[in-house]
């Protein structure tokens, strides 16, 4: 295995910088942090293979923190560190797409372990899956890793950029309803967040402007519609 | 109250010098941190308070010292419900009993 790139995000000064130390020991490469918002602004600065984050952190609590971060990556895997008998911690982690969670005070060798087990089946997810891969002009979407390549610049994309962006590629030259997009990302719980969608359409025009082979129009009334166009030389 | 440091052995693999390092840095950190609490109370910072009790709980209970632990949780439990009105006294009550028996 490579050296696997984890942030791990833990008020518990003490313990948690010997827990880096253990880790780096064991060929970990470790970006510690003892708040949320550092957590946070450390994972948007550089990517990582796997999270760790304590529940209760001053200034941003892990679950907030997990659910920003999922944002940005909704495939990073997370293991969440707990207090004693907080089955809510525990739910309300899994709930929100937790790939493991240790009870502290926790054992060192089982976080490495559990680290371990986690990223080994990630790779076999990698290794393993058949994705739909959308390429036109001068870009490439792949939905799963929610990356876009626009010219030869990589773009990560937010979880709900690419579920629009996908859902777009799949509607290429036809109508995509607002109505459909919006029960496509949010569902009907959620069915008018109008203005949202708007901003998430203009991000993605933004995105694929510096390619002229690929445009998304405003069907006045009707909704929007993904066209790709000839491009002269 | 002494410290029992088999629980951090086992979470440690066995591995003295980080246990070592651990008690050190527990011992110099830990009565700062307890005789910030009552500063904590004063400006009901009760989110503040919370995360440090929280905190503390965690170390207590890594060194064993689980009645201290207990009293953490209790702390934290309290301050977590929203009854802060004897809170105060309780942290009082509490840094004392920390201090007197507290042995570098």
């Amino acid at each position: 295995m490579e050296q696997p790139h984890l942030l791990f995000i833990d008020d518990e000064v003490q313990y948690s910088e010997l827990t880096k130390e253990y880790l780096e020991m064991k060929g970990c490469k470790v970006v510690l942090k003892h708040d949320g918002q550092a957590g946070l602004d450390a994972f948007k600065a550089q990517p990582f293979d796997l999270c760790v984050l304590d529940v209760k952190m001053p200034k941003k609590d892990g679950f907030t923190l997990a659910e920003e971060i999922k944002q940005i990556d909704e495939n990073i895997p997370v293991i969440f560190l707990t207090g004693q008998s907080l089955k809510e911690d525990k739910i309300r982690g899994l709930m929100l797409g937790a790939d493991d969670y240790l009870t502290k005070p926790f054992s060192m060798e089982e976080l490495y372990l559990r680290i371990r087990a986690i990223l080994k089946r990630v790779k076999v997810h990698e290794k393993t899956r058949v994705t739909d891969l959308y390429e036109w002009g001068q870009s490439r979407f792949d939905p799963e890793l929610r990356q876009l390549v626009v010219s030869g610049e990589t773009i990560k994309l937010t979880s709900i950029e690419a579920k629009l962006l996908k859902l777009f590629c799949e509607h290429q030259n036809k109508v995509l309803t607002r109505d459909a997009a919006m029960i496509g990302i949010w569902g009907d719980e959620e069915h008018y967040r109008g203005y949202s969608l708007n901003v998430y359409v203009s991000k993605l025009r933004k995105f694929l402007k510096a390619d002229p082979a690929v445009e998304i129009l405003n069907l006045h009334g009707e909704g929007y519609k993904l066209i790709f166009k000839p491009v002269t030389a | 109250m002494t410290m029992d440091l088999s629980l951090l052995h086992n979470l440690m693999g066995g591995d003295q010098k980080l246990v070592d390092r651990f008690v050190n840095i527990f011992k110099t950190q830990v009565p700062a941190q307890v005789a910030a609490l009552p500063q904590l109370c004063e400006a009901q910072d009760w989110k503040g308070l919370s995360t440090a009790l929280h905190s503390l709980k965690t170390q207590f209970n890594y060194v064993g010292m689980i009645a201290f632990a207990e009293q953490m949780r209790s702390l934290e439990e309290q301050v977590d419900d929203g009854k802060t009105s004897d809170i105060a006294l309780k942290i009082s009550t509490f840094t004392q009993e920390f201090q007197q028996s507290w042995q570098p």
